[in-house]
């Protein structure tokens, strides 16, 4: 330590270095909004994706949806046309798989034959033109309810994108392009995997953008009015933006990649930074009253070492335990944010006594000043000394009431629900519900137990019979697969006869059925529908509710649909995004469990260990118990959801919170070193570190406060929370401490 | 006197080669490709990007009618739930070509209208278009150089398309590579709107079958998609004459 205090300059010069590699890193940031890869390997539902994935031609969707007062009249169905030309021009949209009322092909019987003709052949201008296409649409079930709704009032148009192509380029040329042909009477919805990570990505940097400059001018006001000097802002400032510096650079470096969730990492390393700033700081104006500037820098490091090697491990740790979440981004978290800790806690250790080496001695602080606050904390310590018992049942109580709360506790949230409800995503997801049956798609594969199966009339028929089953629920909208195809077909080569509106009879006419199928030109849509083997096929289904509760049982009556159906030898699987939620949900509830024991007991040892005594260990971690209990409470009563972006509040505010009671601690037992009246010693660590836990918080809530601007619900959501918890972990420090010390004092 | 002769014709036979437009070299590829009848017995792959294979046999009649119109009948022998699934095309000069389908499990002749012409050929990447002869008044084609492939001298010469040709064939450009000495071509380029490279066309196993060189393998690859269509020809004959009752829809059904 004195070897960095002798040369301060060659520790700055090699901060510099490292803030520079870290800086290239921050180029190669790239943000991720994809789903499908959160999961871990071994579920059965990221297994089924990935199967699904290989044997299909998968593409992602990008959709625009039309919606007038009437899709048959000549400019709605113009538009269509348009729509549908233009994806076909943007890069990265799979050739003639655009799939809309104007490249539907239509196999229908007439006198002279079968003719296979698009819709849009000819717009239709009389009444009686529209009533034809009216019934065309309505007889065609690849079509009605599929790409036009059921009230004639919207459409699709739905491209298929390469996979991992950018989003951005085609989002921008589209809506451009519908900004020249949109009318007073159409409206443009986007939707589908494409356009949705498109919204994601947009949020991730307008939150950025908006919430880091924010963020920073809260910091610098709290830092401002702590210590109403210009070195008491800079300083600390600058130790908060290399650490985030330092942190996104590492994620560029090693290349992982900006997510929802990450994305409030540097507002997190704000928080937390600003913290260990002001603890040495405010040491070190204390110190410096009484010697000389090397002198002051040396005790300062000496005082403050302890308590922040501490803090920013039991911090570290809290984050760390993030790990234990089987979601890969949340994994991620975890273990970046405990980078970002260390580096934050090597930057104050290091740098910061070298930049106040350099610098000239501060003016002295008017003494009042630091009289007036030491009153305050006087009067909160000889209150909370006198009414032990009164503040000993008033937080049991709110416990216990907390208790309730947490029962309340909703799990869960939607993607599209995200998103504040003026938001884009959030009334496209409603229009879709209304008019199409709905955007949270399903993926049910059912695998036959050979090859040429999915030519067999009686596992087709099979099918049908699940299908119709599934129609049924009130909770789906949309079902299509092969099948409805094949249906159609036989009806239309066999007179147009409804009868035949069923599975054919022999495996021939089945197989005869998808070759003419494929050579009217839709070989690639009969890809994403049977796999190459003729082994197995896919339904679609689509969820008209967001709830996951009832998507969970929807799921729980198909699997019992089968197991009655199956007799062995047909195996069914899900996909799609509404089984994905359903999954990653239960991965969250099962892993925040277990994460909180975790982060509890971990850093209850590790304060045990640096405090060698069990006493101390257990108190450090009660008011972060207490405040965990109190928070997610008040997450039970007021409704906000346990998921992505609430499961990690408590790993931060326990890795956080833990902090405030270490600096209280270790400053209480040095001064009970000192040999004064335990009273005295309460007196002195309340008037220091109590002001400095209070200062600390201040800061961390506005830093945190920021979050309530977020662009998507649950970052803000996370934002009141962990307001709330580092405001009860603070007051919990200042006002149960006291007597639960005071108390252990009595009986030594 | 034999030296000069000998220099003479070289000279005559480079400048010959030298000198033919685009267009001729084009016509050329054509008109050797052009016959009076064929008989192929063929095998087509259908190759996902993953490299998943399906296979259909098949056998095509293909007969030249004044005008130099053509009546092809197609006919599915494998796999066995197909066998016998014909089709049958008739061209017309003022007109769309007229289409039949017969499905065996079904038993009626059908007569199928599409009003694509670039519909695919059997559910592959090849289209009618694409193993069709070329529209010449259509196109505007360029010498643009020689090139060596696989050791073989070729003209590669620019097919540009003018409106109708375009809106047919849905493409904007097309290079060919056309061998010199045997005048097929050994690759095409296909060109999309964006000017992408859309489709790339080889051909392999040339052999000299009754007068006419002929490939034994062609292969047509979706280059954005990756999907991949491949012709293996087990058999062309050209002496066998094909009677005309075999493009009568009754005999579809046999």
């Amino acid at each position: 330590m004195r070897v960095l205090i002798k040369y301060p300059k060659s520790t700055i010069i090699v901060f510099a270095l490292f803030s520079i590699l870290f800086a290239y890193g921050l180029t190669k940031l790239e943000t991720q909004n994809s789903f499908g890869s959160d999961l871990p390997a071994e579920d059965p539902i990221q297994i089924a994706m990935e199967t699904y994935k290989s044997r299909y031609n998968n593409a992602w969707l990008a959709i625009v949806g039309i919606e007038t007062p009437d899709i048959l009249d000549s400019n709605s169905l113009k538009v269509i046309s348009k729509i549908s030309d233009k994806f076909e021009e943007l890069d990265g949209v799979l050739p003639g798989q655009v799939k809309s009322l104007s490249t539907a092909k239509r196999i229908i019987e007439t006198q002279q034959g079968i003719e296979i003709l698009n819709y849009l052949e000819e717009i239709p201008g009389s009444v009686a033109e529209k009533e034809t296409l009216k019934k065309q649409i309505i007889d065609d079930n690849t079509v009605y309810e599929l790409l036009i709704s059921k009230d004639m009032t919207f459409a699709l148009v739905v491209a298929d994108v390469i996979p991992e192509t950018p989003a951005t380029p085609i989002y921008l040329e589209m809506m451009e392009f519908l900004d020249s042909i949109k009318t007073d009477e159409i409206k443009f919805y986007l939707s589908g995997g494409i356009f949705d990570s498109h919204e994601i990505d947009l949020g991730i940097d307008k939150d950025i953008s908006l919430l880091l400059p924010l963020c920073i001018l809260f910091i610098i006001i709290g830092l401002a009015v702590s210590f109403k000097t210009l070195r008491g802002v800079l300083i600390p400032l600058l130790i908060i933006v290399l650490s985030i510096v330092w942190t996104m650079g590492f994620m560029g470096l090693v290349g992982i990649k900006l997510t929802i969730v990450t994305s409030i990492l540097p507002m997190l390393m704000i928080a937390i930074s600003s913290s260990y700033g002001i603890h040495m700081l405010h040491r070190y104006y204390e110190e410096v009253q009484l010697g000389t500037v090397k002198e002051s820098i040396i005790s300062t490091v000496k005082n403050t070492r302890k308590p922040i090697i501490m803090t920013g491990i039991t911090s570290a740790i809290g984050t760390a335990t993030l790990i234990v979440f089987k979601i890969n981004s949340i994994k991620e978290f975890g273990v970046i944010s405990a980078v970002g800790i260390i580096f934050v806690f090597i930057l104050t250790l290091f740098l910061l006594p070298s930049i106040l080496a350099v610098l000239k001695k501060p003016q002295r602080k008017a003494k009042n000043e630091v009289q007036e606050s030491s009153m305050v904390y006087s009067q909160i310590l000889s209150f909370s000394l006198k009414n032990k018992v009164k503040i000993f049942i008033t937080f049991i109580l709110l416990v216990l009431l907390s208790f309730i709360g947490i029962k309340e506790i909703k799990i869960g949230a939607d993607f599209a629900k995200y998103f504040p409800k003026e938001h884009r995503v959030r009334t496209t997801y409603n229009v879709f519900n209304k008019k199409m049956g709905g955007v949270f798609d399903m993926v049910i594969m059912i695998d036959g137990s050979e090859n040429e199966i999915v030519k067999d009339p009686q596992f087709l028929k099979k099918v049908d019979s699940f299908q119709s089953y599934l129609k049924q629920s009130k909770h789906i909208g949309r079902v299509n697969s092969v099948i409805d195809i094949l249906k159609q077909m036989n009806k239309t080569f066999n007179n147009n006869n409804p009868d035949y509106y069923v599975i054919p009879n022999t495996k021939e006419e089945v197989a005869q059925y998808y070759l003419t199928y494929q050579m009217s030109g839709s070989s690639s849509t009969f890809e994403q529908m049977v796999d190459f083997d003729y082994k197995s096929l896919v339904v679609h289904a689509t969820f008209n509710t967001s709830e996951l509760i009832d998507h969970q049982t929807v799921f729980n009556d198909i699997n019992e649909y089968w197991k009655q159906h199956k007799n062995n030898e047909i195996s069914v699987s899900l996909a799609g995004r509404a089984p994905y939620n359903i999954s990653f949900t239960e991965y969250i509830v099962k892993g925040k469990l277990f994460n909180i024991l975790l982060a509890i007991i971990v850093v209850w040892l590790f304060c045990t260990f640096i405090f060698k005594s069990f006493k101390y260990g257990l108190i450090s971690i009660i008011p972060l118990s207490i405040s965990s209990i109190l928070t997610f409470g008040l997450m039970g009563f007021v409704g906000v959801r346990l998921e992505m972006g609430t499961a990690i509040i408590s790993a931060i505010g326990i890795g956080i919170g833990v902090d405030f009671s270490i600096h209280f601690i270790c400053r209480y037992r040095q001064e009970l070193k000192n040999n004064l009246l335990p009273q005295e010693c309460l007196k002195k660590t309340i008037e220091t570190s109590g002001h400095a836990i209070m200062l600390d918080v201040l800061s961390n809530v506005l830093g945190f406060s920021v979050f309530v601007f977020s662009g998507f619900t649950p970052i803000q959501a996370f934002g009141w929370l962990v307001c709330f918890t580092m405001i009860t972990v603070a007051l919990t420090t200042i006002v149960l401490l006291p007597p639960i010390l005071s108390l252990l004092s009595l009986k030594e | 006197m034999k030296i000069v002769t000998l220099i003479i014709s070289i000279v005559l036979v480079v400048s010959y080669g030298a000198t033919l437009t685009g267009r001729e070299i084009v016509s050329k590829m054509d008109s050797t490709q052009k016959v009076q009848s064929e008989f192929r017995d063929l095998q087509l792959l259908l190759i996902n990007k993953k490299g998943r294979v399906r296979k259909r046999n098949l056998m095509q009649y293909i007969k030249r009618y004044e005008g130099g119109l053509y009546k092809i009948l197609t006919r599915f022998t494998a796999p066995s739930d197909i066998a016998k699934t014909s089709l049958l095309i008739v061209e017309n000069e003022d007109r769309n070509d007229d289409t039949w389908l017969y499905l065996p499990a079904l038993g009626k002749v059908r007569k199928i209208s599409s009003r694509n012409k670039s519909s695919n050929f059997v559910g592959s990447d090849f289209t009618y278009k694409d193993l069709g002869y070329e529209s010449l008044n259509n196109n505007k084609y360029t010498y643009l150089r020689s090139e060596a492939l696989d050791n073989e001298e070729c003209y590669v010469v620019e097919a540009l398309p003018n409106d109708v040709e375009k809106s047919e064939g849905g493409y904007t450009k097309r290079v060919f590579w056309i061998s010199k000495n045997k005048f097929l071509p050994l690759k095409i380029e296909y060109y999309n709107k964006s000017n992408k490279l859309y489709k790339g066309f080889k051909s392999s196993d040339i052999r000299l079958v009754e007068d006419y060189f002929k490939a034994y393998k062609m292969e047509m690859e979706n280059k954005i998609t990756g999907h991949k269509s491949q012709i293996i020809v087990n058999n062309y004959d050209y002496s066998t004459s094909i009677n005309d009752d075999m493009y009568l829809l009754k005999s579809l059904e046999k």
